[in-house]
């Protein structure tokens, strides 16, 4: 493209010499702001191309303005043809987005196995609860399930529709396994586990009857079993992971149930165990997630040398032979006295775990102290 | 700091407010509630005296429409604002120093483009917001002219802006002579610059063609050329995106471009002569230290013998 040199334009439009007083600095802040009415702007205007000190103070003092948003970049001009079939393709993109939007929750509500996928997937994020939190009214439902049929209906893996209530134990249960797709939708979305049981059994074959209420009672004959052993055991034996429990054979009218728990549906997700470490200023601190550590609230005056992990007990000791104990993996902590024969200048440096029983420790000059007892009594 | 609480009118005249319309009257006293004018103790009488004085300076010949297209555009909660400080006002002061000080530093620091300038520009300009005594002992302010058409922070950055060209070349005509000395420049003579005169028939032409442009066009030819703004500068100053400036310059100088050969050519000028006046390259526009550094470099690189003989001797 062709120009006018810009040597000779530098020339020429310095050769143009404003005329008259200059604008003061309020017209050139409304200037700079857009302020100005037409005839104003014009006249300003007029002076800037030919008062080079004006237009210097525009200039700075514009570039010295906060950052402004960047004006959007004007779309070049159309034809109508162009316009009128994007407008038609928007309504219409819109108008499919709709429909979708409709059928999808149409098939959400007459088919569950959406929302099952979706308690699966949340099921599996949601971090763990150590306590069964089987109801009672399940309970009482599941042990009140008469065992007479009734006159229809059978029992196989499609069983009736679950309400969400129901589908979200469910998906608690059997993560792995989801169930297949119901044909009729729930009448009740507050059913229980033990309202689904006794209607499967009431809707199962009169072969079947017998059978499905004889192992729901093993079911829950298991489970109480489960819960009572428990209870009973102590917790520093207890295993790391609260998913090994009871075995229950699956049940053809809990084919969505596979588990291995008859109260499966609320076995957590197994928790992601802690990590521990000892800070530079000899301060325990605690990781859950990958990079977070955060300082563990135990003594503030102990000074940390070594920390041990056996399951969910936790042993450090530093200084002065402090020794911490912690059996949950770190949320509780309790100072464990050694022996008053034991030379308290020293520090304990190393922490031998061979069981949840017996622990073994040594402090800097080489004298060790071992308990059998999980740190009851020491030698 | 300590500021006389006692009102004092300003030093810039005010008109009569009968000097308007009644509908300008109205509409002036109509903004008055959302003024905040009655926060800082100004009576409707002061408010309707200083905005009239506002549009009577700025459209007092204008029609009733424009008066009141002004009246409407104007900044009236700041210029309350600006009237109060000036009036001595502890509330006003305690308002503009929150909503405006910190944005008074920043801004003298973009513009000094150091700390050290920007704090003193900016303290210096301060101390003219607060007020020097005048011959007569009263303290006169410089917010007393701010009238209210562009907002308060840019007005202060206009006027900092302005204090600070002043001040860079009022330091530009300070030259030091012992660095002059001990750089010998104090005794050189200053070079004789080239006046190359332009080709007649191509300045009246560019003349004309100039003449006919809008003020707007010529303001981006002057800012573009003669200042050498960068096309994101001429954007932010017009309220455009930078590539629309972009083609509206590509278009301005074609469109100049055109009418120029057109005049040419109507002055009786060949195609062939037309491009040769407004040939880009063009020896004249180099500048004499350029021309000379040039010469000086060709004779040294030609200094040397062409060719050797084979012992080594200048043929």
């Amino acid at each position: 493209m062709k120009r006018i040199p810009p040597s000779t334009l530098r020339t020429h439009l310095a050769h143009n010499q404003a005329t008259g007083p200059h604008p003061d600095a309020d017209l050139l802040t409304a200037f700079a702001e857009d302020a100005l009415i037409d005839r104003e702007r014009t006249s300003v205007l007029t002076h800037l191309a030919a008062c080079p000190d004006c237009r210097a103070i525009v200039h700075t003092a514009t570039a010295a303005a906060p950052e402004q948003e960047m004006l959007p970049e004007p779309l070049p001009a159309r034809p109508p043809l162009r316009n009128w079939f994007a407008s038609v393709a928007l309504v219409a993109s819109l108008l499919v987005m709709a429909a979708s939007t409709i059928v999808f929750y149409r098939t959400l509500h007459t088919n569950p196995a959406p929302m099952q996928t979706a308690a699966t997937t949340a099921a599996q994020q949601r971090p763990a609860t150590p306590t069964p939190q089987i109801s009672a009214a399940t309970n009482a439902a599941l042990a009140a399930a008469p065992p007479a049929a009734p006159k229809h209906s059978r029992t196989t893996a499609h069983a009736p529709a679950a309400s969400p209530v129901l589908q979200t134990e469910e998906a608690r249960v059997g993560a792995a396994a989801p169930a297949p797709p119901a044909p009729v939708a729930s009448a009740s979305s507050s059913v229980s586990l033990g309202d689904l049981s006794a209607q499967r059994a009431q809707n199962a074959p009169p072969a079947e009857q017998t059978q499905i209420h004889a192992q729901m009672q093993a079911q829950i004959t298991a489970y109480r079993s489960a819960m009572a052993e428990s209870k009973a055991a102590p917790r520093s034996s207890a295993p790391a992971s609260s998913t090994e429990s009871v075995q229950v054979a699956p049940s053809p009218a809990f084919g969505a149930l596979r588990t291995t728990h008859p109260d499966a549906g609320f076995i957590p997700a197994p928790t992601p165990r802690p990590r521990f470490r000892i800070n530079d200023r000899g301060r325990l601190e605690r990781s859950v997630q990958s990079s977070i550590w955060m300082p563990v609230p135990i003594a503030s005056d102990a000074h940390f040398r070594v920390v041990s992990i056996w399951g969910a007990d936790v042993w450090a000791g530093g200084d002065h032979l402090r020794l911490f104990h912690s059996a949950d993996n770190g949320l509780t902590w309790t100072e464990v006295q050694l022996p008053a024969t034991a030379d308290r200048t020293h520090a304990i440096v190393h922490i031998r775990v061979d069981s949840p029983q017996k622990i073994t420790l040594e402090d800097d000059t080489g004298a060790t102290w071992t308990t059998t007892d999980a740190g009851a009594t020491w030698q | 700091m300590s500021i006389a609480s006692e009102p004092r009118t300003p030093d810039v005249p005010l008109p009569a407010p009968a000097a308007l319309a009644t509908p300008v009257s109205k509409a002036i006293a109509a903004r008055f509630p959302d003024s905040g004018a009655s926060r800082y103790g100004i009576f409707p009488e002061q408010f309707l005296q200083f905005v009239t004085a506002v549009v009577t300076k700025y459209a007092a010949d204008s029609p009733e429409s424009d008066q009141l297209q002004l009246l409407e555009k104007l900044r009236i909660e700041e210029l309350v604002l600006a009237r109060a400080c000036s009036a001595g006002n502890d509330d006003a002061w305690t308002d503009f120093l929150t909503r405006f000080r910190a944005s008074l530093y920043e801004s003298a620091y973009r513009i000094a483009g150091n700390d050290a300038t920007g704090r003193e520009i900016a303290d210096e300009l301060y101390a003219d917001l607060y007020g020097l005594p005048n011959r007569d002992g009263r303290r006169v302010s410089k917010l007393d002219y701010y009238m209210g058409r562009g907002s308060l922070e840019g007005w202060l950055r206009t006027v900092l802006a302005q204090h600070h060209i002043d001040r860079c070349r009022s330091y530009a005509k300070t030259v030091s002579l012992e660095e002059q000395v001990e750089s010998g420049a104090g005794f050189s003579a200053p070079p004789e610059p080239i006046v190359v005169p332009p080709d007649p028939r191509l300045a009246a032409a560019l003349s004309q063609t100039l003449d006919e442009l809008t003020a707007e066009d010529r303001f981006l030819l002057a800012s573009y050329y003669l200042d050498q703004r960068t096309l994101a500068q001429l954007a932010r100053a017009l309220h455009v995106h930078e590539s629309t400036m972009s083609r509206r310059l590509d278009r301005l100088t074609s469109h100049l471009h055109k009418r120029v050969v057109k005049r040419l050519r109507a002055s009786g000028l060949t195609a062939r002569q037309c491009d040769e006046l407004l040939t880009d390259t063009d020896v004249r526009d180099l500048s004499p230290g350029l021309s000379s550094d040039l010469t000086a470099k060709l004779r040294q690189e030609s200094s040397g013998p062409a060719f050797y003989n084979k012992d080594g001797s200048a043929s």
